[in-house]
């Protein structure tokens, strides 16, 4: 009866908080999921955007996965992936009073260049090398997913340090130049709508 | 000596319970073990540049969701299976089902990105008196996009190898594509490309499109 008292109801108490506490936070996250009304409109778009650049980039996802106080032993993984992104123009951006006509010469702004698409094909994507203790599970297929959504996140971050946007802008003024001298301008002047940090340097 | 033992006794059930407390508080915080992974800083590696002049003048979202299930084939491949499962603790959940041996199920959500490759040999533009001829190439598919952040892997059973999710992720794109073929948006595509070529020809000129 003793031993009871001393050892086996401190045991049930502490399982009954214990099981409290999992019943609370299992509901806290239903509730959650309950609440997050935004949802995302699919469906056609009519769109007016000129792509002229491309570029692939290629990286090594490289994952390494510590042992801790509840995991016995690492796991490291290496995957390789690759993106395409296109940047280019909005055109239906362009409004009556940012084209120009003065003679023979033809003047035009243009929107700045952006991102225009961002692919990852799985054709591309490979396991190049993982190691598991034996202690702990391979990595699963949600887990890869988890990892390239990583990197994924990793790419986009650092494609401003591309010269993509420039190469876009470049590309984007040759061809319309080309094509308004197919149409009998002489002269055909392309500017961009300055952004706010040339706006400001200007200044 | 009874003391000592009781005293230790205590100590044992209460550090019981702080494990069953820390690993209770680790599973329902949501912070499993794909949770907290954080990738190394490696190099991204700029492959090829292209100079493209796609205007694409239709964009399609869609979602679709892909399934592939396998069932044992005899007694024996379910008995070695269900010890495996048994063993494995992502895969313990689904130990129980007498049926299916492996089973994967994606949502995948993408774009389906139309219109027109303006470098094609086709492209050209020609000027009578006060006529403009533009002679066009046809409509086709600029790109198909998805990627592992638009990849929702809804349920795994079973351990699944690389060039088999592969497989099935390109199902899943090639049924974006036919979602998107079937409702026959050739015409749409062109009309909206004629719309954004007349906005940027000064106003004055007759326009005339021609496709192949």
């Amino acid at each position: 009866m003793k031993l009871f008292k001393l050892h086996i109801t401190p045991l049930l108490i502490g399982l009954v908080c214990v099981g409290s506490l999992f019943l609370t936070s299992c509901s806290e996250k239903e509730k959650d999921k309950e609440t997050d009304q935004e949802v995302e409109i699919f469906g056609i778009r009519e769109i007016g955007e000129l792509e002229t650049s491309e570029y692939t980039i290629s990286k090594i996802v490289e994952l390494r996965d510590p042992p801790s106080w509840y995991k016995f032993g690492d796991r490291n993984i290496l995957i390789s992936c690759k993106a395409t992104v296109r940047a280019g123009v909005d055109m239906g951006l362009i409004r009556e009073e940012d084209i120009k006509v003065k003679g023979k010469t033809l003047y035009i702004t243009l929107p700045q260049p952006e991102i225009m698409s961002f692919d990852m094909d799985p054709r591309h994507i490979h396991t190049e090398m993982q190691d598991v203790s034996g202690f702990r599970s391979p990595f699963t297929q949600d887990e890869k997913n988890k990892i390239l959504k990583l990197g994924e996140k990793s790419i986009r971050a650092n494609l401003q340090r591309t010269q993509m946007l420039e190469l876009a802008r470049n590309n984007a003024g040759i061809f319309v130049q080309n094509f308004y001298r197919e149409l009998g301008f002489e002269q055909v002047v392309v500017e961009f709508i300055k952004t706010n940090e040339e706006t400001f340097k200007a200044l | 000596m009874k003391k000592r033992l009781k005293l230790f006794r205590t100590i044992l059930s209460l550090g019981i319970l702080a494990v069953l407390i820390l690993l209770v508080w680790k599973f329902c915080s949501g912070k499993g073990e794909a949770e907290g992974f954080q990738i190394e800083n490696t190099p991204m590696r700029i492959e090829r540049i292209r100079n493209i002049a796609h205007l694409a003048t239709i964009s399609y979202k869609d979602e679709v969701v892909i399934d592939s299930t396998e069932y044992y084939q005899s007694t024996t491949e379910l008995v070695n299976d269900k010890i495996a499962k048994i063993t494995d603790p992502d895969n313990i959940k689904h130990a129980l089902d007498p049926y299916v041996k492996r089973k994967l199920t994606l949502i995948v959500k993408g774009e389906i990105r139309y219109g027109f490759d303006l470098k094609d040999s086709l492209f050209t533009i020609e000027e009578k008196e006060q006529e403009i001829f533009i002679r066009l190439p046809n409509p086709k598919i600029l790109d198909v996009i998805s990627t592992p952040s638009s990849t929702k892997i809804f349920l795994e059973n079973g351990r699944w190898k690389d060039h088999e999710i592969t497989i099935i992720q390109q199902q899943a794109r090639k049924k974006m594509i036919d979602h998107f073929l079937d409702m026959k948006l050739e015409n749409q595509a062109k009309y909206k490309l004629e719309k954004t070529i007349r906005q940027l020809i000064p106003p004055g000129k007759s326009i005339r499109f021609r496709y192949p």
